[in-house]
């Protein structure tokens, strides 16, 4: 490559770098920084300041202390814990038996079947809420932890299916066939078998329905309600009409994406076909 | 039913002892085929929870939803269809929707590519991948909040480098109507071009590298190559990403709910945030099944569309 370019080409990720990771650094100082300090900006044109701003100074735990001794902060953490959990639970081992019927039968209208499945999990939440507000609300299980679990089902569900189904095909059937020979069920092929064969997989799987689970707004905002409020209702009512308090919104926002973001990592090979759908094996 | 039927038959024909009969319980257990036990629980589960809302929706479309305990619902008929079709707002919210997604597919697809390219065989390019996932991973609310507090007028540092750059100084960009859906774009970029980045990433890898070279040897300059030799091995990886991140900017809108609301002066109120706020805040449910209705439509014609050519394109690797 010719040196005008090379030099392009660095300006250009340099300048991506900045615009990606300001917005972090800025997050994590504002988490560190007494209430006073977060609303401190140099004067117009003090680039030094901004650097000092954003690395060098009063380090101080006060926001997370804050969050920590409100005692809804735990309950709004366990909240999302639970329904995380449960729909994982739920969404990931249907998913697998689902999965492997549609990786390995030859079911009529397959294709529909599948069809019906990524519908499923592109529609719209705000369109997909608006007849479970009413159902939900119909058998009493508006604002309460079920009602929020069974409604990321419908997201995780589908998706899970979607994402294992993937992984299966790309195992060998002559690898069950050889344990029927030995005289293994159904089920004893598969748990012997396949399943060490895509836990990494499952792994993949169960982290991605986690962050979505983890992160969402809209069913917990609308579904979940007052009884069962997850950390992002939590953190999105610390800004009020009259009061916003920054700091415990950065301190608790911190919180809530550290451990998303070590998950995600830790998986980024399987992100791209997991965020994909799968589209992007190759 | 009668296939069923049919076969019990043989079943018994074929060396049963007919004069015990088989219980009701063995007849089915006998006959399902394996598989059905397998997707059952998947299959109910998802009727319960998809597909019988979805009939509610269409069936609450055609009433006056009310929730007031003892009131029960009123049939209306087309009432609530025809009040779509004359209502300027779900004009505008199509409007701004288009507006909203379209710019973004370009800013992002645009950035993507270009990042794409820059990072392919750069040394110390895959750390610099891991730095640019993590937005990806920042939860819609956080990062509509953070914005919020980036912009804000007297104490955001983007809203300081904006003035200190002389590009700006009235106030928030996310409370003037002409910046406010430019914003929340920016917003959207910032959290999801990286995962254009690294699905065009993964594609760039199957472009043959000597072929690239050679057209390098052969005098073609970098644009010609990037046209004649890079840009068909990408195509699929392209498609994908655009599909994908089509269909979710259509149904995501935490971080318009978070920031402005549908605000300032409805400038952000895209269809989505309109159909929030007829249903969940003026309680009109009936309406909002409509419009919900005709949003999911709308986006299960995509979902075809997109499947479809997914499904024709992988289809198409695994042959390869």
């Amino acid at each position: 490559m010719p040196k005008p370019g090379r030099i392009l080409k660095w300006l250009g990720l340099v300048a991506f770098f900045l615009w990606t990771v300001t917005p972090i650094v800025f997050m994590i100082s504002a988490s560190f920084k007494g209430t006073g300090d977060i609303f401190k900006l140099p004067p117009t044109g003090d680039w030094p300041g901004i650097l000092k701003l954003l690395f060098w100074f009063d380090a101080s735990l006060v926001q997370f202390k804050s969050i920590f001794e409100e005692g809804t902060f735990f309950s709004h953490l366990l909240t999302s814990i639970l329904a995380t959990g449960l729909s994982v639970i739920i969404s990931v081992p249907v998913g697998l038996a689902a999965a492997y019927a549609l990786s390995r039968a030859n079911i009529p209208g397959k294709k529909h079947l599948y069809f019906w499945v990524i519908t499923t999990r592109m529609a719209p939440p705000i369109a997909v809420m608006i007849p479970l507000y009413v159902l939900w609300r119909g058998i009493g299980a508006l604002h309460t932890l079920p009602g929020l679990v069974l409604a990321y089902i419908t997201f995780n569900l589908p998706f899970a299916i979607w994402l294992l189904r993937g992984f299966m095909d790309s195992i060998p059937r002559e690898l069950e066939e050889a344990a029927y020979v030995d005289g293994k069920g159904r089920l004893g092929a598969f748990l012997e078998i396949i399943f060490p064969l895509i836990r990494p997989g499952v792994g993949a799987t169960v982290i991605l329905c986690s962050m979505f689970a983890w992160n969402d707004y809209l069913f917990a905002l609308i579904l979940g309600g007052r009884g069962a409020k997850t950390l992002p209702v939590g953190i999105g009512e610390l800004a009020s009409a009259t009061q916003i308090h920054w700091g415990q919104i950065m301190a608790g926002g911190l919180v809530m994406i550290v451990p998303m973001v070590v998950l995600g990592l830790a998986i980024r090979k399987s992100l791209v076909t997991g965020l994909t759908m799968g589209a992007m094996r190759g | 039913m009668a296939q069923q039927g049919y076969a019990t038959a043989e079943f018994i024909s074929d060396g049963t002892p007919a004069t015990r009969p088989l219980s009701l319980y063995r007849r089915i257990g006998e006959n399902t085929p394996w598989y059905v036990w397998w997707l059952a629980p998947a299959v109910i589960i998802l009727a319960g929870i998809t597909l019988f809302p979805f009939f509610w929706m269409i069936y609450m479309s055609f009433m006056k939803v009310r929730l007031a305990p003892g009131m029960s619902d009123l049939f209306v008929g087309w009432e609530n269809w025809a009040l779509m079709f004359e209502d300027p707002s779900i004009y505008q919210g199509w409007w701004l929707q288009f507006q909203y997604v379209g710019a973004s597919m370009v800013l992002q697809m645009g950035l993507g590519l270009g990042l794409a390219l820059m990072l392919n065989n750069t040394r110390g390019g895959s750390v610099l991948v891991m730095i640019f996932m993590i937005p990806m991973m920042v939860a819609p609310v956080v990062v509509g909040h953070l914005f919020n507090l980036l912009l804000n007028s007297s104490y955001g540092l983007y809203a300081w480098f904006l003035n200190t750059l002389g590009l700006y100084s009235k106030g928030s960009l996310l409370s003037n109507p002409d910046t406010a859906l430019w914003t929340i774009m920016a917003m959207d970029t910032w959290e999801w071009t990286p995962l254009i980045i690294l699905i065009l990433l993964a594609g760039l890898k199957s472009v043959p590298q000597d072929t690239v070279e050679a057209a390098h040897v052969d005098g073609s300059n970098p644009f010609q190559v990037f046209i004649n030799v890079t840009l068909p091995y990408l195509a699929p990886s392209l498609l994908i990403a655009f599909l994908l991140r089509f269909m979710d900017c259509m149904r995501f809108i935490d971080k318009i709910l978070i920031t402005t609301r549908g605000g300032p002066a409805e400038a952000t109120k895209t269809l989505p945030i309109y159909l929030y706020f007829k249903t969940f805040r003026e309680f009109n449910i009936g309406m909002g099944a409509t419009i919900g209705f005709t949003l999911l439509v709308a986006i299960i014609v995509c979902a075809l569309i997109a499947t479809n050519i997914l499904l024709k394109e992988k289809g198409g690797e695994q042959h390869a």
